[in-house]
């Protein structure tokens, strides 16, 4: 895998599983879950390690996972799967309501 | 058949043979002027030859579970005090069993019912036997025992082996009667055996042990309400048999943490000590889905075990709202609950011994054909560390290493009792007396 592709999945992988790890409901948290796999399995599962990522807020850290996923068009997905990506995320935070 | 039913089929059917006497007139031979002689002096010697090869087949079995009873040593030395008695009693069946010339019986001898009664009993005790074999070679293995369930086992090899010396001894007047090498050195060794083991060490809880029938899948259409998330997680069990890859790994996972919460939610009105369980299970497997995000590993073949994951939770989604699963659907799930976590376990744990799964560590690396002075952390799989691993650690730490085992079965002291009775010519009607 590119480097690029590389950093760039890195963000994007990130931000979702602090998305997950920050949920406020149980539901929330699976749904943020079942994003990061089905974007784990669009690489086939060949994916980098997560890095840490600095404290923000949780519109903060939705608003950046929403923009590193659309920086993926063109590193390995394309906008359907990037159109399918962002309707998980949405169901995710619809779900995550306490 | 597990070692329960076959040891208990051996025990009835030498019990039996104990109770008989007259062994001649049972053959068709002479002993009384009111029954007629009905085999040759000849009949009678093939006969005895079949009993015996028979008989060579339960002392199979008995070497065979006084071995997985072990460990003992190899024998080769002289018979001695330090030996123990159970290693005396390895030792005596090993040579009885070397120095008998009688072979084992044919499948058509084992399969096909005998016009004496006498021998068709010899025949059941030899069956029994021949299927116990795969007990021994199969979960009752040496070192597989705790230490009770192996003085248990011992302890019926012991008994049955003097059963088979007190019939030895009694059939002698068979017309060629080959009788056991140094019987009376056997039975003592078994006498010996027995009497060192006493009741309160024995765990009748083997008895459940041995070979299984392996799981099937339950095909057909899919099951509707409870029993189709039933259905599915019992596939799942069943499909995991085969080795995951590390993505579908981490889908199973994550399906078992949703199920479980979902199913917790659903048993919390009517069994709340059910619904706790559950919901700490749903952690657990939070847990394993967070410390699984790193992981990698191509090996395997998990997508009909992911799919099965699914369809369990699709199907505890789609019941109506407000259905509360009966007191049988909760006990089947959570029987497979346990089941799946132990297989779970024992993946993650084969998946790093054998370093099939990795975990993606950022690891920092000198670049030698980089022109920056700036050098890029770059990416690395190594595989799992076992003692540092976060997945291991709450693999090792939260799900359980083995199923729970079920309670003994009630005829296990039964046929146990009836042997010892036999053995020590007690017959049943003075039982019966005596307990009034």
């Amino acid at each position: 895998m590119p480097f690029a592709d590389t950093s760039t999945l890195t963000a994007a992988r990130s931000y979702i599983a602090a998305l997950a790890d920050g949920a406020h409901t149980i539901d929330g948290s699976v749904e943020y879950e079942r994003a990061l796999l089905h974007l784990d399995a669009l690489y086939g599962g060949d994916v980098p390690a997560l890095a840490e990522i600095a404290a923000d807020g949780p519109q903060d850290i939705y608003d950046l996972a929403e923009d590193s996923l659309a920086n993926l068009v063109g590193h390995g997905i394309d906008a359907l799967q990037l159109e399918l990506l962002l309707s998980l995320l949405e169901d995710a935070r619809a779900a995550d309501q306490p | 058949m597990t070692y329960g039913e076959n040891s208990a089929r051996l025990r009835e059917a030498l019990a039996a043979l104990l109770r008989q006497h007259r062994i001649q007139q049972r053959l068709g031979g002479a002993g009384s002027h009111s029954v007629p002689v009905t085999t040759s002096h000849e009949e009678r010697d093939r006969l005895g030859e079949q009993i015996r090869r028979y008989r060579h087949g339960v002392l199979l079995w008995c070497r065979h579970g006084i071995t997985a009873a072990g460990p003992h040593d190899d024998g080769s030395g002289p018979v001695t005090r330090s030996r123990g008695p159970t290693g005396d009693l390895h030792l005596r069946l090993g040579l009885t069993l070397g120095s008998s010339l009688s072979g084992l019986p044919s499948l058509e001898e084992l399969t096909t019912a005998q016009a004496f009664p006498m021998v068709d009993l010899w025949r059941d005790a030899a069956g029994a036997a021949a299927l116990g074999e795969h007990d021994f070679a199969e979960d009752l293995q040496l070192g597989r025992l705790s230490h009770a369930e192996r003085m248990t086992v011992t302890r019926d090899v012991a008994d049955v082996t003097q059963a088979i010396v007190v019939l030895d001894r009694r059939y002698a007047r068979i017309p060629g009667w080959e009788p056991l090498r140094e019987a009376r050195r056997l039975a003592r060794a078994a006498e010996t055996c027995a009497m060192s083991i006493s009741d309160n060490r024995l765990d009748y809880a083997v008895d459940s042990r041995g070979w299984q029938r392996p799981a099937a899948l339950i095909d057909g259409a899919p099951l509707v309400g409870m029993g189709g998330v039933v259905q599915a997680q019992h596939n799942l069990l069943v499909r995991l048999d085969r080795f995951p890859d590390a993505l579908n790994l981490r889908r199973v996972l994550h399906g078992q943490r949703e199920l479980s919460y979902r199913a917790a939610l659903r048993a919390r009105p009517t069994a709340p000590t059910i619904a706790r369980a559950w919901m700490t299970r749903a952690d657990t497997h939070a847990s394993l889905v967070r410390a699984s995000r790193n992981l990698g590993g191509r090996i395997g073949n998990g997508g009909p075990a992911a799919a099965e994951a699914a369809i369990a939770v699709q199907c505890l989604a789609a019941l109506p709202p407000g259905l509360v699963p009966t007191e049988e659907e909760l006990r089947h799930l959570d029987h497979l609950f346990t089941h799946v976590d132990v297989r779970l376990r024992e993946i993650i744990e084969h998946g790093a011994a054998h370093r099939l799964y990795f975990v993606n560590v950022r690891l920092p690396r000198v670049v030698a054909d980089s022109d920056s002075l700036l050098k890029p952390v770059r990416e690395r799989y190594v595989p799992i560390e076992p003692l540092h691993s976060r997945l291991m650690s709450v693999a090792r730490e939260q799900l359980p290493a083995s199923a729970p085992r079920p309670a003994p079965p009630a005829s296990a002291s039964r046929t146990r009792h009836e042997l010892e009775d036999a053995l020590t010519h007690r017959p049943e009607q003075r039982q019966a007396r005596m307990s009034l």
